[in-house]
């Protein structure tokens, strides 16, 4: 592994390690000198940028497409929160403590939940999501139940807004230095045959389960800084599936299975809902919903292999970032 | 005589009703090279998916009764992947190329189960697609490969994982005479390197051609197993082909 994303590095396009740089850099110097305002959006950006590009491993690499997204990032939320008021652990040891458990959590449920594929595994997940939920509402001792939990405020929205960032950037980066890898290259094919890929000598449980605990585990970790900027979460929002639809739209209209289309795809979607809606108050969803069929019809597989092919003249593998 | 590479002992498999696998028994020779052949619904693909671990359903994937050994070790209801780690691969009848990646990617996705390196895994691939002679063909789509093509691709990327049995399941149906022409030739090489093979085909002027010894199965169960001359002049394997396949050949 660590031999291919060293080569992987050497031969990654120099446009991304300008991309990289620049994203780190702006960052760094927007979180000091920028607009409340604007951080704040840029960390919903970030944010989703997270979660589009960890929903791509699950269902867009290996093709397990999955409705209960939202349930890593509650997870992560409340965990945080959880471990600081109850653990009186530090913030970062908590934040780090709350993407293991949800790590853990989709270990524990990939057994069951992996054996079944196409629709049954999205109803599946979108079912955990809920049962998440429940449990959460119920369990009114540790979670504040259905009234939601409460944090003292720890860190700012520029620091909410630094953190979110670098953790796109962080898992936006290992994605493409990991294209080339035993692992996603096995996913691929999981995609495509998985019984052929089991009888190729791939240990498709294993893989899968590896996959949805790496998909699960940042989320949670921008959970755990939405809320310790935010210091309240509740279970409707926590658990809100509309954050899951909005991570399979715009993972989709990015284009699915690719290294960029969830980074692209959120940035497209996020600044055209944000012009709609300051520019048309009162119709925005609406446009915004006819702007979605449209794309549909005419780029169906999203804006990355679009732009690829105008460049390339053809269709180009799954395998290329 | 030394051990079998593959001893299959009284395997049985059924889908609901139907027996596909009438307790067959048979061994294997490291070195031999073996065609099934049997008129269709025999039940020849299941004995292969059955010994290989990828009949279904996935919980009891082995036979439903009788053992198979492979290299002297007990490996009945083995997952598929085991199976190739243990130097067994099968070709399906019915599998295709995995699509969106190159001949030489799906060659690598073979070879990864013999190294932990995706870059070292497209090397060996292309090794492999050199010995299936697709070596001018690595960097295209497998989309735009034709049919005679992608069968060898199929051979390459399971020579791609280094087995020791390779199980080609129809892999010359629906070529032209030519085309079957260097594929007996092609599977001949592959024998010729050291692997044992064991062929299902129903191209019998293949089978005639390449075969050493001959399986025959109808309807679930083994009926004869011998040289090619011997089989052909078996009664009951006349009668077996007169009922289905020769009446409409
Ligand atoms: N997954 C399955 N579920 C139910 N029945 C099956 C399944 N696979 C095979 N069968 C049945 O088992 C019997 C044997 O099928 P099999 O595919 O092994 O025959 P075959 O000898 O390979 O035939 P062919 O020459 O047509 O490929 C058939 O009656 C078939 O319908
Ligand atoms: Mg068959």
């Amino acid at each position: 592994m660590l031999a291919d994303i060293i080569e992987n590095a050497k031969t990654l396009p120099r446009a991304w390690w300008i991309g990289i740089l620049a994203a780190v850099g702006f960052t760094l110097v927007y979180a000091q000198t920028g607009s409340p305002y604007y951080q704040s959006f840029l960390m919903s950006l970030a944010m989703y940028v997270v979660l589009c590009s960890s929903w791509n491993i699950i269902s867009g690499f290996a093709g397990y497409i999955s409705f209960g997204h939202v349930a890593f990032w509650g997870l992560g939320a409340y965990l945080t929160a959880i471990l600081i008021n109850n653990a009186a652990m530090p913030w970062p040891v908590a934040l780090i403590g709350a993407g293991v458990i949800t790590a853990a959590f989709a270990a524990l449920i990939s057994h069951p939940l992996l054996r079944l594929s196409g629709v049954y595994f999205a109803i599946a997940m979108l079912a955990m999501a809920e049962a998440v939920k429940v449990v959460v509402s119920y369990a009114r001792p540790i979670t504040g139940g259905g009234g939601g939990i409460y944090l003292r405020p720890l860190i700012g929205v520029d620091d909410a807004f630094l953190m979110m960032s670098l953790l796109a950037i962080v898992l936006v980066a290992m994605i493409a230095l990991m294209m080339k890898t035993r692992f996603i290259q096995s996913l691929l094919a999981i995609r495509n045959n998985e019984t052929a890929s089991d009888s190729l000598g791939i240990p498709t449980a294993r893989t899968k389960m590896f996959a949805l605990v790496t998909s699960a585990f940042f989320p949670a970790i921008a959970g755990g800084i939405y809320i310790l900027n935010t210091a309240f979460i509740d279970p409707k929002t926590a658990f809100d599936i509309s954050i899951t639809i909005n991570t399979i739209l715009m993972t989709v209209f990015g284009g699915i299975g690719t290294v960029l289309g969830p980074v692209l795809g959120p940035i497209a979607f996020m600044i055209l809902s944000e012009g709609l809606w300051t520019n048309f108050p009162f119709v925005h969803k609406a446009l915004l919903g006819v702007i979605i069929i449209l794309l549909v019809l005419f780029l169906p597989t999203g804006i990355v292999p679009a732009i690829r092919k105008v460049f390339t003249g053809r269709k180009v593998a799954r395998g290329t970032p | 005589m030394s051990d079998p590479l593959l001893s299959v002992r009284n395997l049985s498999k059924r889908f609901g009703g139907v027996v596909a696998n009438d307790d067959i028994s048979f061994d294997i020779a490291a070195g031999e090279l073996v065609s099934i052949i049997g008129p269709n619904g025999a039940g020849k693909s299941t004995l292969f998916k059955t010994v290989c671990g990828v009949t279904p359903p996935r919980s009891k994937r082995g036979p439903d009764s009788g053992k198979v050994f492979f290299r002297g070790r007990d490996t009945s209801g083995f997952a598929a992947h085991r199976m190739c780690e243990a130097g067994l691969a099968l070709v399906f009848q019915e599998t295709e190329p995995l699509k969106g990646m190159t001949a030489l990617e799906n060659a690598a996705i073979g070879a990864l189960v013999r190294t932990g390196s995706f870059h070292e895994a497209l090397r060996l691939g292309g090794q492999a697609l050199e010995r299936v002679e697709l070596g001018h063909r690595a960097d295209i789509m497998v989309d735009e490969l034709t049919l005679a093509e992608r069968r060898r691709l199929e051979i390459g990327r399971a020579l791609a994982t280094e087995p020791v049995l390779l199980l080609l399941d129809e892999a010359m149906a629906g070529l032209t005479p030519t085309e079957v022409q260097s594929a007996v030739a092609l599977v001949q090489r592959i024998a010729g390197d050291g692997v044992t093979v064991i062929l299902i085909e129903h191209v019998l002027q293949a089978v005639m051609a390449v075969s050493q010894r001959i399986i025959v199965l109808d309807r679930g169960r083994k009926i004869a197993d011998g040289t090619p001359s011997d089989v052909v002049a078996d009664p009951a394997v006349i009668t077996a082909y007169l009922g289905s396949e020769l009446s409409n050949a």
